[in-house]
């Protein structure tokens, strides 16, 4: 959840929440544990509410995953469910830190509160990236699309490229000649070729349609054996795969990029530049590809830790209250 | 357009990671628990301390399951206490109370001072102060205290804080004794005045092996030498250190086999003062024995003056006997004889008075002249009568270090009555005090919490008075039922 300035007073009351449940829990605390031989623990009056409030908060905050699988629940926007999640979340620190009276415990309550300082290490590092990575990828990924569909825009955009290269060269389209077979849906049906392409205007950026009409072949058919041979192999393989595959290797940096199809115009004839420069930006388009997938990952990766960890963390913690209540 | 009902790869990982973590958790708490893993490592916050380590696994050995254990937990406030708690722990150890007064509602639960799980190494008997002077510090009563140790409250161990030591500063009860001649060599003092004109040698000392002994101590071989003894003549931990097995007579009832060390050994006229005052004089018709009463004295002298005469003066038993007195009229003969038996018996008794008890004790006056009942000299035989101190873990330091006034000094009186020769709380606080100094000079550091001196159950007399009673548990465990922390249900 992005936290700005501008909407800093919806999240002003929990900030106000967390700042007075804090100071109030310590002072509880202190209040009660002033004058005695050792340090409240978990089972002294004050350490057990805190630890039942904890244990109730933990409990919510791991509800989120439920209800965001099931939006249509009628039960707080998505926006509360997530600041609820954030600032109570904060607030369990103190609560489980005085809960335990400052003391690992056995095993098992190490265990947990290890688990516990991961889960929330975690989750401030993903609330740190999402201050950061979406204005990034705002920025750096102006051709975004669901992360999801990135491999079928990718073989879409290698389609249409390989549409344009054989237009372009007179090339005929076959098993051999073709990195990736396209199924009969995909099949090309009009005279016409379509291709998206980013385009920028001004201060506007952005993946736009480009409609373009064949070329004829009347370019010498050496250089079209260039054009064919870079397509499929370098251009064509980056397209489908970007930055994992080798023969493309060349066309990861937009520098390098930039100077391989400048070196591929030199050796075409003029009604070929058009091609090479479709090819070009559908070359960086994939590029942005490559980094939301990275960002992606950033963006995500964290709750590869954050969301196990509290399941687990959950999973223990009721063991933790049947020996605590056994043997308090 | 159903790409979003297929889980990406990220979701995927998600769930798999979700799966994975959740089955280590399972598989650890499963294997932790139930193939072996002892329990308290697994559930406690530490291992039970070495006294407890039989019950490692035996959780329900000290624990009443749902039944609060902590006198500080939510639970114990439920069920107004930690009642079956501390039934478990008096199975074992039944701890008599503070005090023989203390209410029920007065005694906390065993768990608010010994508390265990702390370690193999950690002692159950050492609890912060706070134990103590979260009742201590409202206890503090002025009004009962002299000015010199009233505090403002007692709330740790340090000058302002605690008062200084009452028991000690009292006077050392009520016997004629001189540390400072007897530290002397010979004990001569003041060599001019008539009883100390032959000073004491060892050859003085008539029981040979008392002689042994004192020079064997001195590492003396020397008969002739001047007697100069140390704090270890008189002051042993050990009835055996006093080297006293190759004397007749030895005094074993009141030297036990075996001592704790922590206190010295009480001092007894046969075993440390006999040698030089020994109760058979010359002069005396016959001898006596300590601790009789005037009485049996008497008797005892009238017995050995009768002896004399009549061993002396055999004619006496050819002499006819009167016939039976009448009411206040004894026979000529008879007078005769008893007249000279009581001069010669108060002639031993003021010779008793004058050089033999009442060397060292002083006297009850009565209506009857001779001599008189001596006083008890009530010589504490523990200084410390709120408070433990162990010698033996002082054993490194010079005694002159807390003791100093015992040591010879022209100055000083000679009857210690006038002062105690004990420590000040100010001798404690070189070193039982939070670490300071320098390296060269270093300063406090030896423990200086409550429990270091004071013990809780019926103070330093647990297994006497009120600690006799309850301090035994009221079932005895065979050792199957000792192991498995009570007796089966």
């Amino acid at each position: 959840m992005l936290i700005r300035r501008q909407e800093l007073s919806s999240h002003l009351g929990w900030i106000v929440l967390l700042v007075a449940g804090t100071v109030t829990i310590a002072g509880v605390y202190c209040a009660y544990g002033m004058g005695r031989p050792r340090l409240p623990g978990g089972s002294s009056p004050p350490g057990m509410v805190f630890g039942i409030l904890g244990s109730a908060i933990m409990l919510f905050e791991f509800f989120l995953w439920p209800r965001k699988k099931v939006r249509t629940w009628r039960i707080g926007s998505a926006k509360l469910w997530m600041r609820a999640h954030i600032w109570l979340g904060f607030l369990t620190v103190p609560l489980i830190v005085f809960h335990s009276g400052f003391s690992m415990g056995g095993q098992l309550s190490s265990v947990l509160m290890v688990l516990f300082g991961i889960v929330i290490a975690s989750g401030l590092f993903g609330l740190f990236l999402q201050q950061i990575l979406p204005r990034l990828m705002l920025e750096h990924v102006p051709a975004e699309t669901i992360y999801s569909q990135i491999d079928h825009v990718s073989r879409q955009n290698y389609w249409d490229a390989e549409d344009l290269v054989a237009a372009t060269s007179g090339m005929v389209i076959d098993a051999s000649h073709t990195l990736q077979a396209r199924p009969v849906a995909e099949a090309r049906t009009s005279d016409y070729i379509v291709v998206g392409a980013q385009r920028t205007e001004g201060n506007v950026r952005g993946k736009v349609l480009q409609t373009q009409v064949p070329t004829s072949t009347s370019v010498p058919s050496e250089a079209l054996n260039v054009l064919n041979d870079s397509f499929l192999g370098t251009v064509g393989h980056f397209l489908l795969h970007g930055r994992r595959c080798r023969e493309g290797a060349e066309l990861k940096s937009p520098l390098a990029a930039a100077a391989y199809f400048d070196n591929l115009r030199l050796m075409l004839p003029q009604s070929a530049h058009e091609t090479v420069e479709t090819l070009k930006s559908l070359c960086e388009q994939r590029r942005q590809f490559d980094l939301q997938c990275r960002m992606h990952g950033w963006l995500h990766g964290w709750l590869l830790v954050h969301v196990p960890l509290s399941a687990a963390l959950i999973g223990l913690m009721f063991v933790h209250i049947l020996v605590a209540l056994k043997y308090w | 357009m159903d790409y979003f009902k297929s889980p990406n790869r990220w979701e995927r990982g998600k769930w798999i990671a979700t799966v994975a973590a959740i089955g280590t958790a399972v598989i650890w708490w499963t294997f932790g628990t139930l193939l072996g893993k002892p329990k308290s490592e697994f559930y406690a916050p530490g291992k039970l301390t070495s006294v407890h380590q039989t019950w490692e696994n035996q959780c329900s050995a000290c624990h009443a399951g749902l039944h609060a254990i902590r006198d500080d937990s939510l639970g114990s406030r439920w069920e107004g206490g930690t009642l079956d708690a501390d039934d478990k722990c008096q199975t074992c150890h039944r701890g008599p109370p503070h005090f023989a007064k203390q209410s029920a509602a007065e005694s906390p639960g065993c768990s608010s001072c010994h508390q265990d799980h702390r370690g193999v190494q950690a002692s159950l008997l050492k609890m912060d102060d706070a134990a103590c002077t979260r009742c201590h510090h409202p206890l503090h009563r002025p009004a009962e205290r002299n000015a010199e140790t009233t505090k403002p409250a007692i709330t740790r161990f340090d000058a302002t804080h605690h008062p200084e030591f009452q028991s000690t500063s009292q006077a050392p009860g009520r016997l004629k004794f001189s540390h400072s001649i007897h530290m002397l060599a010979g004990f001569m003092q003041n060599p001019g005045k008539e009883w100390e004109k032959k000073p004491w040698t060892y050859a003085r000392i008539d029981d040979r092996g008392q002689r042994t002994r004192y020079m064997a101590a001195a590492g003396q071989k020397d008969e002739n030498a001047l007697v100069q003894l140390q704090c270890s003549s008189c002051h042993q931990l050990d009835g055996s250190d006093f080297g006293t097995s190759r004397m007749t007579g030895t005094p074993a009832a009141i030297l036990p086999p075996q001592q704790s060390g922590s206190h010295m050994l009480p001092i007894t006229f046969e075993n440390q003062c006999q040698a030089c005052h020994a109760l058979d004089r010359p002069n005396l018709p016959a001898a006596i024995q300590h601790r009789q009463t005037p009485a049996e004295i008497r008797l005892a002298l009238y017995r050995g003056a009768a002896h004399d005469y009549l061993h002396n003066s055999p004619d006496l038993l050819e002499q006819v006997m009167a016939p039976m007195p009448l009411p206040n009229h004894r026979p000529p003969i008879s007078r005769t004889v008893s007249t000279a038996l009581d001069e010669r018996v108060a002639a031993a008794e003021i010779s008793l008075s004058q050089d033999v008890c009442g060397k060292c004790h002083y006297f009850q006056p009565t209506q009857r002249p001779g001599l008189w009942p001596v006083v008890p000299p009530q010589l504490p035989q523990v200084w410390f009568q709120h408070a433990k101190f162990d010698h033996r873990a002082h054993r490194a330091v010079d005694c002159r270090q807390c003791h100093e006034g015992a040591y010879s000094d022209p100055s000083r009186a000679f009857d210690d009555r006038k002062s105690s020769y004990m420590p000040k709380m100010a001798t404690c606080l070189q070193c039982h005090a939070p670490p300071s100094g320098k390296e060269d000079k270093p300063s406090g550091g030896a423990r200086f919490d409550c429990a270091e001196c004071h013990r809780y159950h019926n103070g330093e007399n647990r297994m006497a008075g009120v600690g006799a009673q309850i301090e035994s548990p009221a079932h005895k465990l065979n050792v199957g039922e000792f192991q498995r922390g009570g007796p089966q249900d």
